[in-house]
C-alpha cells in the first residue's frame, strides 16, 4: 500500500511540527496535523488519509478512544493507525494492538528514521495479514 | 473442653536405656550359662556333644538359660527382623519343655513313666534328656519365664496388661520365695517343700534377673510402662523396682554370712536385719523425698514462669499495634486481640470460635483464600518459618481492604495453630499507586519536550535544513548526544523503578545464543567503530537459553557498551560464551580497559555507581546500566559478576539457564572497525547513495557525496581517506585525482556491473598505479563492502599472511582475527593454490593446514623449500600431535607448530606477530 497523505494527531504543538517536518522532508509525504481528537475527526470528515499517527496521552479524548471513534467511520475502517507514546509497557502495547492499531512508535522518535519505522510497521502488518 | 485422661509420657530415650539393660542382662546370663557348660564339660572331660546330654543339674539349667536368653535376644530385635519371632517361639517352647520334663520327673510325675528306666536304655554319652533334677521352684520359674517369652506380645483382656507380665511376675515371686527363704534361713519355704538352706541361690537369682529382663524387653507397655515415663512416677519406679528386691536380699545375705561366721545367732541376726532394713529404707525415703521435692519445686517454678510468660505474651498480643489473629488447623479463630477488633470491627466474643473464612475473607476471594491457606498449610514454610503474605480482607461493615500478614505456626500437643500479625496496607498501596502514577507522568512530561528537542536537532543534524556552519553542526551534535543521554537516563530510571516495584514482566522464551550475540554486535558495531575497537564474537559454547529476548539483549548490550566505553582505541572487546555452573551458559564480556581496583568492585552494581563520577559525563553513561543488568539477570534466576585485574582489563559475566547445548565447538568472528574517517561517494543513484551512507554509518565513517567534478573539488581539498566511485557516474575521476600530488594516492573503490577480467581482489595492488584498489559488483553486498573498506584502511605496508586451508570457515575465522591484528590476508583453498600465491605474491608469513587433500602440508613445504619461500616464516597446524621428525619436514623460515584442538585463534595471532617480528629482526640483522 502506498502512503501519500498522513494525518498526525498530537496535542503537543512542537512534536506536531517536528513530526510533520520529518514526515514531509524525510518521508516525502503530504502531512495534515491535528491537535486533538475533535480536530482529527473534523479533518477525516473531508479527507481520507492513507495513514494516521495518533498520540496516546491527549487531554479530553485520549488516543485509544480517538481510534475507536475513527474506526466507526466507514472510510477509515482499513486505514492503518499507528500510536505514538512514551509509555512502552508490554501490556499497554498489547492492548493498543488489540484495539486494532498497526503498531506503536516510541517517543522520543528519531525524525530521520521515523518514516522508515512507519514503513517497517506497515510491512510487518501486511505480511501478517497475508 | 473435654477432660484429658492422663497418660504415661513414655520417653523414647528411657525406653532405649531400659531395653539396653534387658539386653545386657541377657548377654550376661548367656555368657555365664555358656561358661558354665564349658567348665562342666571340661571338668568332666566330656566331649562337646555329651555336654547337653549330661545328667548334671548345672548343665540342664545352663541349657534352659541359653534357650531363654536366645529367645529374649530375638524378641529385642523382632521389630527389625520379624522372622526372629519364630526363633523366640522355638527357643521358649524348647526351654519350657526341658524345664517341664524336669518338673514332671521331680515333682509331678504326670507322665507316669519311670524316666530313669527309659533314659537308662540309651547309652549315657549320647542321651539328650537328663535324669537329674532341677529344684521344683526353679523348674516352675523356668517354665513361667519360658511361657512369658512365648506370650510376649499377647495382651490380656485389659490392653494395658500382657500375659507375659503375669508369667514373669509369677516367676520372680517364685524365685523370691526360694531366695528369701535362703537368706532369712527359713526351712521348707521353697516350692515343693525343699529346704531353702540347701538350694543353689545363684539359680533363683539368675531367674529373677531373667524375669526382670523379659519385663524390660517391652518397657513401653504393660505393667512396667510407668518405668518408661520421664515424670516423677517413672523416676520412682525405676529406683524402687530394683531397690525393693535388691536391698532385702543383700541385707539377708549379709545376715546369713554373719550367722555363718557365728557373729550372732539366728534371732539376733533377724532383729538386726529388720532394724537395718528400716534404717536403709528410711534413709532411701528421705533421700528420695528430697529429690522428688526438688523436682516438684523445679516443676512448679517452670509452671509459674510459663504462666508469667503466657501472661506476658498475652499482654504483648493485647497491646500490639498490629492485629493478632490465630486459627487452629480447621480454620477456626482461637486468638484475637484489641487491635484485631479495631481493624476488622468484630469483638473478641464475635470472632473467637468463628470460622476465619466466614468473618474476615471477602466473598469474592473466599474460594481463592481457602486454596491459598490450604496451600500454605501444606507447604513446608507453614511448618518451619514465618512467612509474609499479602491478601485482601473484609471489615465487619463490608468494606474490603488490602492486608499484609506475618504468619507463623505454633505447635501444640493437639496439632498446629497458625498465628498471624496483620496490618492494613491500604495507605501503602495508595502511596505505591501514586508513585507509579508520578513516574508515569514524569516519564510522559519529560519525554514530550524531549521528543520535540530530539526531533528538531535530528532534523538539523540529518541535513534536512541544508548545510550549516561546521561550528553550528558541532553544537547540534553535542546537543543531540546529550538529548540521547537524557532519554537513556529516563529509560534507565523507569527500568529500575519497574524492577524495584516488581513490575518488570519478563517474556521468557527459548533464545538462540548466537542470534543474541550477533544482534548486540550489530547494534554496537557503530559505537565500537567510532572508538576504533574490534568486536570479537567467540562462541565457545552455544545453544539455547531461557530468557526475555529484549531484556537479555539489554543486559549484554549494557555490558558490551560499557566495555567499549572503557577500552582505549585500537583495542578489542570480546563476547565469549562458555559453559557456566551447573546447567547455565555464561556470557563473558572481556575488555582491555583500565580494570577495576579490588576495593571498588563491590560498588559496581549499585545505582549511579560509575567509579569515577566524571566518567559518567565523559562516557555518556547513566550509571544505572550495571544495576539494571544485575536486577534483570537476577529476575531471570541467573547470576552476574566481574573478574578484573586493575590496569589489565575486566571480564564482566552473567549466567542464564541453558535449555540445550547444541555444540561446544568454537566459532570466532571478529568485527574489525573500518579505520577510515571520511569517504567520498561519487555516486549519482539515490538508492545506492542511501545504502552506502547506511553501511558507512554503521562503521562510524562519514560520507560526502558528489556527482560532478565541481562538487568533488571542494571535498577533495579536505583529503578524504577513500573514494567510492560508481562507474555509472560519468566523470573523469582518475584524471582529476592525478592532477594533484596529494590526491594521487587516495584509494578508489569502483562499483561496477562486471569486474574487469584482469583484476583479482586479493592482489589489488597489482594495478595500484591508477589508484583503483578494488572493484565491487553491484548491487553491493554489505559484508563485501565492509571488508573492502577494511582492506583499504590497513596501512599499505601491512604484512601479508597467506592462509592455506581447505576449510572455508577456518579461513574466515583466521582472516577475521588477523585482519583485526592489522594484517592483510591472502587465502588459498588448497595446497596447489597456496603454492601459486606463495610464488607470485611472496607473503610475509604462511599459515598452513597440514592435513589437506593432496598436495598436503608436507608436499607444499617440500616444494616451497626449493624456492624463494624457503625462508618465509611458517605456522602449521594439524589435527594430531606432530613428531619431531614431522616438525623437521614442516619447517621453512622461523616456524611454529600448533595442534588444532589445543590452539585458540588468539594464540595464532600472537604467534604471527612474534614470527613477523623475528623475521624482520633477522632481515635487519
Amino acid at each position: 500500500m502506498e502512503i501519500k497523505n498522513v494525518l498526525m494527531v498530537d496535542d503537543d504543538d512542537d512534536i506536531r511540527e517536528v513530526g510533520g517536518m520529518s514526515l514531509e522532508d524525510v518521508g516525502n509525504w503530504s502531512v495534515s496535523l491535528a491537535g486533538s481528537a475533535e480536530e482529527a475527526l473534523a479533518h477525516v470528515s473531508t479527507h481520507t488519509p492513507d495513514l494516521i499517527l495518533l498520540d496516546v496521552m491527549m487531554p479530553d479524548v485520549d488516543g485509544p478512544t480517538t481510534l475507536l471513534r475513527l474506526r466507526e467511520l466507514p472510510a477509515l475502517e482499513q486505514v492503518p493507525i499507528i500510536f505514538m507514546t512514551a509509555r512502552v509497557q508490554k501490556d499497554e502495547v498489547d492492548s493498543y494492538l488489540a484495539l486494532g492499531a498497526a503498531g506503536v512508535i516510541v517517543k522520543p522518535f528519531d525524525p530521520m528514521t521515523l518514516p522508515n519505522e512507519i514503513l517497517d510497521i506497515l510491512r510487518k502488518q501486511s505480511s501478517k495479514n497475508d | 473442653m473435654t477432660e484429658q485422661t492422663p497418660v504415661f509420657e513414655v520417653d523414647g530415650t528411657i525406653v532405649k536405656r531400659l531395653r539396653m539393660i534387658a539386653l545386657c542382662i541377657t548377654g550376661a546370663i548367656f555368657a555365664l550359662a555358656l561358661f558354665q557348660m564349658f567348665v562342666h564339660a571340661f571338668s568332666h572331660d566330656l566331649p562337646l556333644a555329651a555336654m547337653l546330654s549330661s545328667r548334671n543339674l548345672n548343665s540342664v539349667f545352663s541349657v534352659v538359660m541359653l534357650l531363654c536368653t536366645g529367645a529374649l535376644a530375638a524378641s529385642l530385635y523382632e521389630e527389625k527382623v520379624p522372622a526372629y519371632k519364630y526363633l523366640r517361639l522355638f527357643s521358649a517352647l524348647t526351654a519350657a519343655t526341658i524345664a517341664g520334663v524336669q518338673l514332671d520327673k521331680a515333682f509331678l510325675n504326670l507322665s507316669q513313666m519311670p524316666l530313669d528306666s527309659v533314659i537308662d536304655l540309651i547309652p549315657e554319652q549320647s542321651v539328650w534328656l537328663v535324669r537329674c533334677f532341677l529344684n521344683p521352684g526353679d523348674a516352675v520359674s523356668s517354665i513361667l519365664i519360658a511361657l512369658g517369652l512365648l506370650t510376649l506380645n499377647v495382651p490380656l483382656k485389659r490392653p494395658s496388661v500382657y500375659w507375659s507380665d503375669c508369667f514373669c511376675i509369677a516367676a520372680i515371686l517364685t524365685c523370691l520365695m526360694s531366695l528369701i527363704g535362703w537368706v532369712f534361713g527359713v526351712p521348707h519355704f521353697c516350692l515343693g517343700g525343699i529346704d531353702c538352706q540347701k538350694i543353689a541361690p545363684a539359680i533363683p537369682l539368675t531367674l529373677t534377673c531373667l524375669g526382670a529382663a523379659v519385663l524390660l524387653a517391652r518397657p513401653e507397655r504393660g505393667v512396667v510402662s510407668v518405668m518408661s515415663s520421664a515424670n516423677a512416677g517413672g523416676v520412682i519406679a525405676r529406683f524402687w523396682f530394683p531397690a525393693a528386691i535388691g536391698v532385702p536380699l543383700l541385707l539377708g545375705y549379709l545376715r546369713a554370712l554373719g550367722q555363718e561366721a557365728n557373729l550372732f545367732d539366728r534371732d539376733t541376726g533377724l532383729t538386726i536385719l529388720v532394724l537395718v532394713l528400716i534404717a536403709t529404707f528410711y534413709f532411701f525415703i528421705l533421700w528420695f523425698a528430697r529429690r522428688v521435692d526438688h523436682m516438684d519445686a523445679a516443676r512448679k517454678l517452670t509452671s509459674e514462669r510459663l504462666a508469667a510468660s503466657e501472661q506476658r505474651t498475652r499482654h504483648i498480643i493485647e497491646s500490639a499495634i498490629e492485629a493478632y489473629v490465630s486459627i487452629d488447623g480447621s480454620g477456626v479463630i482461637v486468638g484475637w486481640n484489641n487491635e484485631a477488633t479495631e481493624l476488622f470491627g468484630w469483638s473478641h466474643e464475635e470472632a473467637v470460635g468463628a470460622k476465619l473464612v466466614e468473618k474476615l475473607v471477602p466473598a469474592q476471594f473466599s474460594n481463592d483464600y481457602v486454596e491459598k491457606i490450604s496451600a500454605f498449610l501444606q507447604s513446608k514454610d507453614s511448618l518451619s518459618m514465618s512467612k509474609r503474605m499479602e491478601a485482601f480482607s473484609v471489615h465487619k461493615d463490608g468494606h474490603v481492604f488490602p492486608i499484609e500478614m506475618a504468619i507463623f505456626p505454633v505447635h501444640w500437643d493437639e496439632g498446629i495453630n497458625y498465628c498471624a500479625f496483620v496490618h492494613d496496607i491500604s495507605d501503602r498501596r495508595e502511596a505505591e499507586a501514586r508513585v507509579s502514577e508520578f513516574y508515569s507522568i514524569v516519564s510522559h512530561e519529560l519525554r514530550t519536550p524531549l521528543t520535540s528537542i530530539k526531533g528538531a536537532l535530528g532534523m538539523i543534524d540529518g541535513g534536512t535544513c541544508g548545510e550549516i556552519a561546521p561550528k553550528a553542526s558541532r553544537l547540534v551534535t553535542i546537543a543531540l548526544q546529550n538529548c540521547n543521554r537524557l532519554v537513556r537516563l529516563i529509560n534507565d530510571i523507569l527500568d529500575i523503578r519497574k524492577i524495584e516495584a516488581g513490575k518488570m514482566e519478563l517474556d521468557i522464551q527459548e533464545l538462540d545464543v548466537e542470534a543474541i550475540v550477533n544482534r548486540v554486535i550489530e547494534d554496537l558495531q557503530p559505537l565500537a567503530a567510532a572508538s576504533k575497537l574490534t568486536l570479537i564474537a567467540d562462541l565457545n559454547f552455544y545453544g539455547s537459553i531461557k530468557g526475555d529476548p529484549d531484556r537479555v539483549t539489554q543486559i549484554l548490550t549494557n555490558l558490551v557498551s560499557n566495555a567499549i566505553k572503557f577500552s582505549s582505541a585500537d583495542g578489542k572487546v570480546t563476547i565469549r560464551t562458555t559453559k557456566g555452573s551447573r546447567k547455565f551458559l555464561r556470557f563473558n564480556v572481556i575488555d582491555e580497559g583500565p580494570g577495576i581496583p579490588a576495593n571498588q568492585i563491590h560498588k559496581l552494581f549499585g545505582k549511579f555507581s560509575q567509579l569515577d563520577s566524571s566518567m559518567t559525563r565523559k562516557k555518556g553513561g547513566t550509571g544505572l546500566g550495571l544495576a539494571i543488568s544485575k536486577a534483570l539477570v537476577e529476575q531471570h534466576g541467573g547470576v552476574i559478576g566481574v573478574d578484573s585485574v586493575h590496569t589489565k582489563g575486566s571480564t564482566f559475566w552473567f549466567e542464564l539457564a541453558l535449555v540445550s547445548a547444541t555444540s561446544t565447538g568454537t566459532r570466532v568472528k571478529a568485527f574489525t572497525p573500518v579505520s577510515l574517517n571520511r569517504v567520498v561517494g561519487v555516486v549519482a543513484d539515490s538508492k545506492l547513495r542511501e545504502t552506502i551512507a547506511e553501511l558507512l554509518s554503521t562503521q562510524g565513517v562519514k560520507v560526502d557525496f558528489a556527482t560532478t567534478i565541481d562538487e568533488l573539488n571542494p571535498i577533495l581539498e579536505s583529503l578524504p581517506d577513500a573514494i567510492v566511485w560508481d562507474i555509472d557516474c560519468d566523470i573523469d575521476l582518475l584524471d582529476r585525482l592525478s592532477l594533484q600530488r596529494e590526491t594521487q594516492h587516495i584509494p578508489v573503490v569502483v562499483l561496477c556491473d562486471q569486474k574487469p577480467m584482469n583484476f583479482d581482489n586479493q592482489n589489488g595492488d597489482a594495478i595500484e598505479d591508477d589508484g583503483i584498489k578494488d572493484w565491487l559488483v553491484k548491487p553491493i553486498v554489505s559484508d563485501e563492502f565492509v571488508s573492502c573498506l577494511r582492506r583499504l584502511s590497513l596501512p599499505t605496508g601491512a604484512p601479508r599472511i597467506l592462509i592455506v586451508d581447505d576449510d572455508l570457515s577456518t579461513r574466515e575465522i583466521l582472516s577475521d582475527v588477523l585482519s583485526s591484528g592489522g594484517f592483510r590476508c591472502l587465502e588459498a583453498a588448497d595446497g596447489a593454490e597456496g603454492i601459486s600465491i606463495a610464488r607470485n605474491d611472496r607473503p610475509d608469513l604462511i599459515i598452513l593446514d597440514v592435513g589437506m587433500p593432496r598436495p598436503d602440508g608436507f608436499e607444499v613445504v617440500s616444494i616451497l623449500r626449493q624456492e624463494r619461500a624457503k625462508v618465509t616464516p611458517l605456522i602449521t597446524y594439524s589435527a594430531r600431535e606432530l613428531s619431531s621428525e614431522d616438525k623437521d619436514l614442516l619447517t621453512l623460515g622461523p616456524t611454529t607448530h600448533f595442534t588444532k584442538a589445543k590452539t585458540s585463534s588468539d594464540e595464532i595471532l600472537e604467534a604471527v606477530k612474534d614470527l613477523i617480528k623475528q623475521a624482520s629482526e633477522n632481515t635487519e640483522g
